[in-house]
């Protein structure tokens, strides 16, 4: 048996789960086959609630362990695990850049979300993004998503991330301990949670910048109440960077 | 030569003998043989996994029957495969249960490819006519919004219980607390007691010593 069995039905009173010939062990068979298709999970999801429940705890966690099985071992160490329903966000975070629309987070110009062929994760890249206190907190952070000649604002780059363990983490604590603000409407992109920002709470190290190459008082970025980050730079052109290296 | 039967019992209490050659093609089967030694007569009988009913036991034994035949050319046993599956949706969805308990991979992968086929490039709507499924998601559920967490029953359970842990523990916190007062209570009773005791024998001793003396004179 692939997966636990589920002796009550948590659905809905039509629900088809603990009746009729269909099985959830044949639907991750299925999706083993499909190599977890998002596209398809997403539209599994919209079937009906059962499909819906089951695409939360079992298709979004596989799709994410095929696709980062390293990511993911590390995020569920040491105890930690990612609620049900949190898989979908995560999946979602590894595949989808959210853009910028309707000036809600970023004031800047209107920037679509869209889905992106292949993301790099790193948890180095991620400490250059944690002040010096927090260093011990894992966060893995995307390389920037590039967006550029977009007018006035220059190259734009939209990262994303996401920190393991974040409910113990020091971040959290010193967000909450300086009393950071919540953005007032904008909500996570991944799962809809209230987000801090985290530039108004002074907690954006000097490093960010030379790791993004964008110049540095560009960068903001937001932290979720479910640990994912999302972020936008502008992007220093190629050729002044490459100068910049050379000087030092 | 004679051939050796296996006997297999299925979960509705039938039971029938199969060609080893075949029967054993089946990992299950075939553990259950050669670990367990099971299936040499009708009493010893190997239970067959409650998804494997008769229907399917047939399917699957004349998929055995086919495939353990060594000769065969990967030709010829592609062109069987596809004549095989070619079954409604509902019985192949009940083979790939039924393959899957009897551990054949070879199987698993045919079935579970071809449901793969079927609702690959479907809609939601299509899908949910596939398998003939409730439509029990609320429009706005279908536009994949956030449900709160607190929304899940499992997590509200959860909580409920967690809430009652809580309130079992400050029960038992207040009825120590009392305990521990009323023994100590008790303590200092008995110690009074026992302090009256000693002050009274301390009086009768005094007495009795005064009585002495007035005897003595």
């Amino acid at each position: 048996m692939i997966l636990t069995k589920q002796y009550r039905c948590v659905h809905s009173s039509i629900c088809q789960c603990t009746k009729g010939h269909l099985s959830e062990d044949v639907i991750f068979l299925v999706f083993r086959q499909l190599n977890w298709n998002p596209k398809l999970i997403a539209a599994l999801s919209c079937v009906c609630k059962w499909f819906d429940d089951l695409a939360k705890r079992v298709l979004w966690k596989e799709f994410c362990k095929t696709r980062a099985p390293k990511m993911m071992l590390d995020l569920q160490s040491c105890g930690s695990h990612s609620v049900d329903g949190n898989w979908r966000a995560l999946g979602k975070l590894l595949i989808y850049c959210s853009g910028c629309s309707g000036g809600r987070l970023f004031n800047s110009i209107q920037i679509p979300g869209h889905f992106v062929y292949r993301t790099r994760f790193s948890r180095t890249s991620g400490k250059s993004f944690l002040l010096p206190h927090c260093r011990t907190d894992v966060l893995y952070v995307s390389d920037p998503c590039e967006h550029l000649d977009q007018g006035d604002d220059g190259d734009v780059g939209f990262f994303r991330g996401v920190f393991k363990s974040f409910m113990v983490s020091k971040v959290r604590r010193m967000l909450i301990d300086r009393g950071a603000q919540l953005h007032p409407t904008a909500v996570c992109p991944y799962c809809k949670a209230k987000m801090w920002n985290m530039l108004q709470a002074n907690m954006v190290p000097l490093t960010a910048s030379c790791k993004l190459g964008a110049y540095e008082d560009s960068i903001e970025y937001y932290v979720c109440l479910n640990g994912h980050m999302l972020g936008i730079c502008t992007l220093l052109p190629l050729s002044d960077s490459e100068e910049a290296s050379e000087s030092e | 030569m004679m051939k050796s039967y296996i006997w297999l019992q299925t979960a509705d209490g039938s039971i029938q003998q199969v060609e080893q050659e075949v029967a054993m093609f089946c990992p299950m089967i075939c553990h259950e043989v050669i670990q367990k030694g099971m299936g040499s007569s009708k009493n010893y009988a190997i239970s067959l996994p409650q998804r494997v009913n008769p229907a399917m036991l047939s399917l699957i034994l004349d998929y055995c029957r086919f495939h353990q035949v060594p000769g065969r050319s990967n030709k010829e046993r592609k062109s069987f495969d596809e004549k095989f599956i070619r079954m409604d949706t509902k019985r192949l969805c009940e083979l790939t249960s039924a393959a899957d308990s009897l551990q054949l991979k070879p199987l698993v992968d045919l079935t579970s490819r071809a449901l793969a086929r079927i609702i690959e490039g479907k809609s939601p709507e299509e899908i949910r006519e596939i398998f003939h499924l409730p439509d029990d998601l609320t429009e706005e559920e279908k536009l994949e919004p956030l449900k709160n967490t607190t929304d899940d029953p499992r997590i509200r359970l959860l909580n409920r219980l967690y809430a009652k842990k809580r309130k079992e523990l400050k029960e038992r916190q207040k009825l120590k607390v009392t305990v521990s007062c009323f023994c100590f209570y008790f303590l200092t009773l008995r110690l009074k007691k026992s302090v009256l005791m000693i002050v009274q024998l301390m009086i009768s001793c005094h007495l009795l010593m005064e009585t002495m003396e007035i005897l003595k004179g």
